[in-house]
């Protein structure tokens, strides 16, 4: 809506949405400046936030320690590595499901967008049982590359792109004697580039920041990502310059995302709905 | 002589031809599909029909492993609905659901409303205002433990330290906790609603809105009349997203509470962690699980039934 603005609206305006802006970035400045800051005392000072001068110590601690060198090895590792599946497993799937057709596709199609109302609560613990007795998963990147491998919600997502293809295009290319998996990596597979690249953008998100499959599978530090290592240590109660400095590294890859792929998040969420 | 015996050679060619021209058509499908679908049915159909089995047993880590449990039939659902623990944490997960929902639509709305506007820089604020929404709720708690620290240090208590009010032990007392949580969901959430209502205000014609201006509507009439209804749908599907999100909530509760002080941050699926892995009784946490899914489905039904009657552009 487009209405004229006086010129008090427009200062107010302004200045209002810079005063929330504000609020909204604070805590992430807290976050910078509190990772230079020495706060290795045990009784923290009054306004302990405000750091009196730049100490790079916690930098030096957090890189020099191998337990957290091995976070964000881990965290990479969980978040790629569905990404690159995904991405191909979702977009076989969704574009099987959407324009093959065989007797029961329907079915088997509606069978996996069924099990999207449970609330991933319900298949917690079984599938603690599972993995750690049958599998024995524990401890290992399986716990969560394993079941991570492809994911119902994005081959859904991939599933409805894929049929609005024209299907003229791969006829064509069948005619032309290509075979099913070769039109598949050579005509389908581009033109989803887009839809492909916001579903992996999300999912490197989601799987940066997963806590709780691997708070669950992993006793060992050693396997903890970098969101499960800052949480033991926000938990411990510890040193604030050491635990904003994790939220800090944490934080850096999905800015760096975040900067360079703006127009990918917009029209992710206008796609498929909030995240979260 | 005709033969009325089938020829058992023949038969064999045909089947096996018509096996192969099945194959032929369908050879990407059943290489994509089988090994897809066998995947499906042990990492997702068979943990939740199993949820279900145990929800019916006494499993215990230990009893599980040893094969010495037994089946309780609705010992567990029984126990669930008349434990205190379970109705209380359904009060803890009711109050946030009450806090934190009207506040995100809400301000997602509000944010959304005021930055439709395509004025220079703007894009800047609506960036600011989703960052926080892809940034991990771990490291956003990790900074609001500070942010709200119960002793005169923390950012807030030493803001209105200033003024002479006294610190808020934000952590340790009962009625502050919810509160703080639901901000930091609020904080994280009205970015994407926000993102998600942009998306809806630019889908209604703005024509709708000249018309409105030439009969000399103001804005607020304008607002309510016509941009209202019409984000009906957007509005809805947003409610029981952040509604469904919001019975969810888990991460942030067990870095910064851990289900406390006294139980009061204690939400179902808190409660589902804590006795299925803390204390191991896996079959009653399965049925908590199970009570969980039923609630879910039963307030979205509501929801829909409620605001569900649709919209259309006439």
């Amino acid at each position: 809506m487009n209405t004229k603005m006086t010129k008090l609206g427009t200062i107010i305006f302004w200045s209002g949405l810079i005063i929330f802006a504000g609020m909204f970035i604070f805590p992430f400045i807290m976050m910078i400046t509190g990772s230079f800051s020495d706060t290795r005392e045990i009784i923290p000072r009054k306004n302990f936030w405000i750091p009196e001068y730049i100490y790079f110590g916690n930098y030096k601690n957090f890189f020099a320690n191998s337990k957290s060198i091995s976070w964000v090895k881990n965290s990479f590792v969980y978040a790629v590595v569905p990404v690159i599946t995904g991405t191909f497993i979702n977009t076989l799937v969704g574009y099987v499901l959407a324009k093959k057709k065989f007797k029961g596709r329907n079915f088997l199609f509606l069978f996996f967008i069924s099990m999207m109302l449970v609330p991933g609560q319900v298949s917690l613990v079984p599938n603690y049982v599972m993995y750690t007795t049958v599998f024995n998963f524990t401890d290992s990147y399986a716990a969560i590359l394993v079941p991570g491998l492809w994911s119902i919600s994005n081959m859904f997502l991939m599933r409805q792109y894929a049929s609005t293809l024209p299907d003229s295009i791969i006829e064509a290319a069948v005619i032309d004697g290509s075979g099913d998996f070769k039109t598949f990596f050579k005509i389908v597979f581009p033109m989803l580039k887009t839809p492909i690249a916001v579903m992996g953008i999300f999912a490197f998100l989601a799987y940066w920041n997963i806590y709780l499959p691997v708070l669950i599978y992993m006793n060992d530090p050693g396997m903890y990502n970098l969101t499960v290592g800052v949480g033991t240590m926000v938990q411990l109660d510890g040193n604030y310059g050491m635990q904003m400095l994790g939220a800090v590294v944490c934080l850096v890859p999905v800015f760096i995302l975040y900067v360079f792929c703006q127009r990918y998040f917009v029209e992710g969420i206008s796609l498929s709905g909030i995240k979260g | 002589m005709k033969t009325i015996i089938p020829d058992a050679k023949k038969m064999n060619k045909t089947l096996s031809r018509k096996l192969l021209k099945i194959w032929k058509k369908n050879y990407m499908a059943i290489i994509v599909l089988v090994p897809v679908t066998a995947h499906f049915l042990v990492f997702v159909f068979f943990p939740v029909l199993f949820g279900l089995f145990s929800s019916f047993t006494n499993f215990s880590f230990r009893n599980f492993a040893n094969g010495t449990w037994r089946f309780v039939g609705l010992e567990n659902w029984i126990d669930v609905l008349s434990d205190s623990n379970f109705w209380q944490s359904m009060i803890v997960t009711l109050k946030y659901t009450i806090l934190y929902v009207p506040a995100v639509m809400v301000l997602g709305l509000f944010f959304a409303y005021i930055l439709s506007r395509e004025l220079k820089g703007i894009r800047f604020f609506r960036s600011v205002f989703f960052l926080p929404s892809i940034t991990s709720g771990i490291v956003l708690a990790a900074v609001w433990k500070y942010l709200f620290a119960s002793n005169e240090g923390g950012v807030f208590n030493a803001i209105i330290g200033r003024i002479g009010l006294g610190p808020i032990n934000f952590w340790g007392d009962g009625t502050t906790v919810l509160p703080i949580i639901a901000a930091l969901g609020v904080y994280m959430g009205a970015g994407s609603l926000m993102v998600y209502f942009l998306g809806g205000l630019k889908g209604i014609p703005t024509s709708f809105y000249e018309s409105a201006l030439i009969d000399g509507a103001g804005k607020w009439t304008i607002f309510r009349r016509i941009t209202l209804p019409l984000l009906k749908p957007t509005i809805l599907y947003a409610l029981i997203l952040s509604t469904i999100a919001s019975f969810q909530v888990f991460d942030v509760i067990n870095i910064l509470t851990l289900g406390g002080p006294a139980g009061e941050s204690t939400t179902i699926v808190y409660l589902i962690y804590n006795n299925g892995f803390k204390l191991g009784q896996l079959g009653y946490a399965a049925a908590v699980s199970y009570v969980l899914f039923i609630i879910i489905a039963i307030i979205t039904f509501i929801q829909y039934k409620f605001l569900g009657t649709g919209v259309s552009y006439e």
